[in-house]
């Protein structure tokens, strides 16, 4: 049956190319859209590891620009400002927040690849202000002070792909050399949960935290702060934490931004291309079934003498119908074929990026689903003509 | 004979009204997201004031420093810019200013938000303003650092009501600054000018960006002419290579560019992470399949409707039509459905792009299609009509008048 189908179809090659060709651009577009959502949506599902809600983040500048800042900087008199007024549950130092857009991305050498983590410096209240959970070891504190090492704290996943199922508890981090200067060389004392500074769209990443001691000389580059304010506290108290900020810095200057408000716009930012991308191919597939539907009906009317002639020698209507179906299926199949061929080509010539293979196999999957699940619907109404056709006016029909 | 081609057009359409619906939401759906895609690059790249000095300028947005274990990503910074910008040889003005900031201002329990920008006296001679009320501040304003501010107009309505408020003072960073001058808003894409809050470089807290050379400022030039950009960019090239790196240990290269402003907005828009190429492949791809997708479609429906009247090629091409006649007659028919989808992607486009507006997708964008976009809209329209309608019709003309008869294809 399948043979005698695909016998039909190349037989009329000439005019189903077109219509393969439409396929495979429909699915190219379907394996875009649905990668896409796979991947962001299949990222929700892994815990965030931190909380955001009456968290505001403050940047501190001193428009000293990029490589300006250091340790002159009075970053511990700010944090014990904003902890000191009744509104505030707690603060704390950090360089990079989360939601923010920037990144922190250092690479180290595992097994002879380049090995990419994303990093941030914290002080000790971060741990309180973010709700973070310890699964292993535990988090900076004062015993740390003074330590011949960094004191570091890793996600699972950078434990896991750093040291395998050893206990990273203790150990230095693989690429940090033995002569190394003691105050560069980091040394791993606790691993969180889940950690995912990104927010819940953007795909799990390895995560170091390494510990900034208040104390002492504070770590180049910016550095920020994020302050827990109790339940209930209007936005308006930012003008209060400003001023009373001002009190200790009048040279700095202090832009508040509630972590909620990022998360809403860091979310969006991801969700509203999605949108866009959705809404667009679903027209995209609404033109191309309108355009497939008048293709085969057009073919069904053409064909009245021969679909009549099958109903005289005994073919059933549902019979009929499904030659209609199976027929656009297998046109189907030479589009989907090229455009797998290619799809296949990606993985293969390293082209994926970061994207994980497993995640495009499944939009591969999912659009190939899909798109005969689509040929076969724009085949349900111009098989359901020809069901109607009549052997007897169909074979006078000249 | 043009006439009766447009009868028979129009005769054959209400025929079969099913295809031509689906004709029809076909190239209208194409056309308008072209057309969408059209006004916001129209938006985005056009011409338009402040930037009256677009085609013989340069500008310079993004620095790249690299050594052995990092990469800093980020703008020029000020010394980069002070050293190799002024003097350049065949070079008529250059201005120096910040990226916008946000900062905010608080009116009593109210919290304002403003894009601050930095710039010199010179921003205002390279980029054109239309003053509302008051006037630019000038170099010397910048250099004693006065506490001086140009708004914008929707600033101006948050921080004053209506009414002028020239001569009026508002609180930023804790400072006191006063309003000399009042523009209109600038939309956000345009974002070398755009800011809401424009003050001297000068007031600045601290002077110590004076010695960045990777950092958060922009510098344009605006050459004499036009033919000069090149001699400029290899002299800005031979100038950046004669700069010292900070921290010769973790630094080795520092990657500056002079460009033409549409190019480093395109930077700038395509993400600005050294993946340019990559980006614009798959926007290209995009693109492609948002007008080939269409083309083949229409080109599959068109096919099918001759294919049903090959009875009437039959007749036509016994009675002595020629292939060139019948060719004529079907790219007529496309191109005429075609005009009728433009005409519905203009109105679809004009809504949409209304709406975002309305919305406030960006700040200030006054998205719309001018007389450039509709223009552009007529160009796709027809490349449109034709390019789906050729083929399909070349191929019924060269169909034998007796196969034709027996209705085959």
């Amino acid at each position: 049956m399948l043979r005698h189908v695909f016998k039909i179809v190349w037989n009329r090659k000439k005019a189903n190319a077109l219509v393969a060709v439409e396929i495979f651009f429909s699915f190219v577009v379907l394996v875009g859209v649905l990668t896409m959502l796979v991947l962001s949506f299949g990222n929700v599902r892994h815990p965030l590891g931190f909380t955001s809600e009456n968290v505001w983040s403050v940047r501190l500048d001193d428009q000293r620009g990029l490589e300006g800042g250091g340790a002159d900087r009075p970053v511990r008199e700010l944090v014990e400002a904003a902890a000191a007024l009744p509104q505030v549950a707690s603060a704390a130092a950090i360089q990079n927040v989360p939601y923010s857009f920037g990144a922190w991305i250092s690479s180290t050498t595992l097994n002879g690849k380049r090995y990419l983590y994303h990093f941030s410096g914290a002080s000790d209240g971060v741990k309180e202000v973010l709700g973070l959970e310890l699964s292993r070891g535990r988090w900076f504190s004062r015993e740390d002070d003074g330590a011949p090492y960094v004191p570091t704290v890793l996600n699972e996943r950078a434990a896991h792909d750093l040291f395998g199922a050893a206990d990273p508890v203790g150990q230095f981090l693989p690429d940090d050399r033995r002569d190394m200067n003691p105050d560069e060389r980091r040394r791993v004392v606790g691993v969180l949960s889940a950690f995912r500074i990104e927010g819940p769209y953007q795909a799990p990443r390895a995560f170091a935290f390494s510990r900034i001691d208040l104390r002492a000389r504070l770590p180049r580059g910016p550095v920020g702060l994020v302050v827990k304010v109790r339940p209930g506290t209007p936005r308006s108290f930012e003008a209060a934490l400003v001023k009373a900020l001002h009190g200790v810095a009048p040279a700095m200057t202090f832009t508040v931004t509630s972590l909620e408000e990022m998360r809403v716009v860091s979310n969006e930012r991801i969700l509203i291309p999605l949108a866009v991308g959705a809404v667009l191919s679903a027209f995209l597939m609404l033109m191309v079934a309108l355009g497939l539907t008048g293709v085969l009906w057009e073919s069904v009317t053409r064909r009245t003498r021969e679909i009549g002639l099958r109903r005289a020698v005994g073919a059933s209507g549902l019979g009929v119908a499904g030659q209609i179906v199976l027929e656009i299926c297998a046109v189907a199949t030479f589009g989907v074929a090229v455009g797998a061929l290619f799809a296949g080509q990606l993985p293969i010539l390293h082209l994926l990026g970061e994207l994980p293979a497993a995640v495009f196999a499944a939009g591969v999957s999912l659009a190939t689903l899909a798109l005969y699940v689509f040929a076969a619907s724009c085949a349900l109404y111009p098989g359901w003509l020809a069901t109607r056709v009549l052997p007897a006016r169909a074979l006078r029909d000249e | 004979m043009l006439p009766a081609t447009i009868r028979t057009a129009f005769k054959v359409f209400l025929r079969r009204k099913f295809f031509t619906a689906a004709s029809l939401f076909g190239i209208a759906f194409a056309l308008t997201v072209l057309l969408v895609l059209t006004a916001l690059a129209d938006h985005v790249f056009g011409p338009r004031a402040p930037e009256v000095f677009h085609a013989r300028s340069l500008g310079v947005f993004s620095a790249t420093m690299k050594g052995e274990s990092r990469t800093m990503i980020a703008g020029p910074g000020f010394r980069l810019l002070h050293d190799t910008l002024p003097g350049l040889p065949g070079v008529e003005r250059a201005s120096i200013f910040t990226t916008p900031d946000k900062a905010v201002t608080y009116l009593g329990d109210r919290r304002i938000e403003l894009w601050t920008k930095r710039t010199d006296g010179a921003f205002w001679d390279v980029m054109r303003f239309r003053f509302l009320e008051g006037g630019p501040y000038s170099e010397s304003d910048d250099r004693d650092g006065r506490l001086v501010a140009v708004v914008n107009e929707s600033t101006r309505r948050k921080l004053f009501g209506t009414g002028p408020a020239l001569g009026k003072t508002f609180e930023l960073e804790d400072r006191t600054f006063r309003v000399v001058g009042v523009v209109p808003d600038i939309p956000f894409l345009r974002f070398v000018p755009f800011s809401d809050v424009w003050v001297p470089t000068g007031t600045m807290k601290t002077d110590s960006y004076r010695r960045d050379l990777v950092g958060s400022f922009m510098g344009v030039i605006v050459a004499k002419d036009r033919a000069g950009l090149p001699a400029i960019q290899a002299e800005f090239r031979r100038r950046v290579k004669a700069e010292t790196l900070p921290d010769p240990l973790q630094w080795s290269s520092l990657d500056v560019e002079a460009e033409t402003i549409f190019h480093g907005m395109l930077a700038q828009i395509l993400g600005g992470s050294g993946d340019t190429a990559k980006v614009a492949a798959i926007l290209g791809l995009v693109v492609f399949l948002f007008v080939a997708i269409p083309v083949v479609n229409l080109v599959n429906l068109s096919v099918s409707r001759i294919l049903e009247r090959s009875p009437e090629i039959g007749v036509r091409k016994a009675f002595g039509a020629t292939s060139r006649t019948l060719v004529v007659q079907f790219v007529t028919e496309n191109v005429i459905l075609t005009l009728a989808g433009g005409a519905l992607a203009l109105a679809a486009s004009a809504g949409i792009l209304a709406l975002a507006n309305h919305v406030g997708v960006v700040p200030h964008a006054q998205f719309g299609i001018n007389l450039r976009v509709f223009l552009a809209g007529i160009l796709l329209t027809l490349g449109f009509g034709v390019v789906s309608g050729a083929w399909p019709a070349w191929r019924m003309s060269r169909l034998h008048p007796v196969v034709a008869l027996k209705g085959g294809l």
